[in-house]
């Protein structure tokens, strides 16, 4: 299972922006750095990863940095599936 | 595709007061063969999907089926505030356009759901005879998901900067105690919130056929875990599904997407299979 390609790939969907604005790298910045990702697409990417991974995110367990790049978001993700 | 393949029709159905705003595609150079009648989401998501929902009962209509998009009490352009809806009302709004569509008398009758709305449909075709076939677009698993997703609206401002001054837990408390909730426009009431958070795939067996599409981020993904199993448990009860993956954007909640024509292409095959 490739999450991180998934997270990309989630990324680039919810945001609707073209492939070689979201580079399939860890380092890849992403809140701050995208101007589409706000509240809204979070709330989007949340749902896509909750739904494809069956998990479910507390409010408690988001930050900023979770969405600080593409790397910490794929950390986020395998530190809810254990 | 050229539109004048189908003629369109608006009206409303009517029940117990309530005024069911409808849309009525019907093929022009063939007879119709089949019925589809559209179950669609939940808020946003319907006004997001709005497009690609009309793309493809154009696509329908053209080739032989009547199609009948309509609005749930509270939203769209049926009568009544969102406030008030409930569950319940949805699936009597729903037996009320399967009524309708089924007076029309053409062929096989088809659901077609999106997200919630595959939920609908499941549950509407648990006690009837007279749907043929469940055609789901990304089911909603369960409810609850859908429920908790929303609330997340008044709480995600706080990831991107903003200190959070209440959380999911605090609203679900809050519509447990009878409060409804504002949310992104919508009023969400207690007794919709919590009757929708019941219902779950798992528990319902469809009446019925089920071709299940699942679309996904991934070229080359496949089914949800989630997915695999509410199908694994169907098949054990009993139910005839088929389910296949589709690569594409989730449009549903994406502004602007583009039509999806393998979605489009893949529909039309599952329609016309026997």
């Amino acid at each position: 299972m490739d999450i991180q390609a998934n997270v990309i790939a989630f990324l680039q969907s919810t945001l609707g922006v073209p492939i070689d604005v979201i580079k399939a790298h860890p380092d890849t910045q992403v809140l701050g750095a995208i101007p589409e990702m706000d509240s809204t697409s979070v709330v989007g990417i949340l749902a896509s990863l909750e739904e494809q991974y069956g998990i479910v995110v507390d409010d408690d367990e988001i930050d900023a940095d979770v969405f600080t790049t593409a790397g910490s978001l794929n950390a986020f993700v395998e530190s809810k599936l254990g | 595709m050229n539109p004048a393949k189908c003629s369109i029709k608006a009206d409303f159905l009517e029940l117990q007061g309530r005024k069911l705003f409808y849309l009525l595609l019907q093929p022009v150079f063939v007879r119709a063969h089949g019925s589809v009648l559209f179950l669609p989401p939940f808020a946003e998501e319907m006004h997001q999907s709005r497009h690609i929902i009309a793309a493809q009962a154009r696509e329908l209509a053209a080739l032989g089926y009547n199609v009948m998009l309509f609005d749930l009490t509270g939203c769209g352009d049926s009568s009544g505030d969102f406030a008030d809806a409930t569950w319940q009302m949805w699936l009597q709004d729903a037996a009320c356009a399967v009524h309708g569509l089924a007076n029309l008398g053409a062929g096989p009758l088809i659901l077609w759901g999106l997200r919630m709305g595959a939920l609908l449909a499941c549950d509407l075709s648990q006690d009837r005879l007279d749907v043929d076939k469940l055609i789901l677009w990304q089911p909603l698993l369960n409810g609850e998901q859908q429920v908790d997703q929303f609330l997340r609206l008044r709480t995600a401002i706080a990831v991107t900067g903003k200190p959070p001054t209440f959380d999911r837990k605090t609203l679900w408390n809050e519509l447990r105690s009878g409060r409804s909730l504002d949310i992104a426009g919508y009023t969400l009431s207690p007794a919709l919130a919590l009757q929708l958070a019941k219902a779950r795939l798992n528990d319902l067996k469809p009446g019925c056929p089920v071709h299940w599409l699942e679309i996904g981020a991934l070229p080359d993904g496949a089914l949800s875990v989630a997915s695999a199993n509410v199908l694994a448990h169907w098949r054990e009860q009993g139910t005839t599904v088929q389910a296949e993956y589709v690569y594409g954007e989730p449009f549903w909640r994406t502004i602007n997407a583009d039509v999806n024509p393998i979605l489009q292409r893949n529909t039309l095959d599952a329609l016309a299979r026997p």
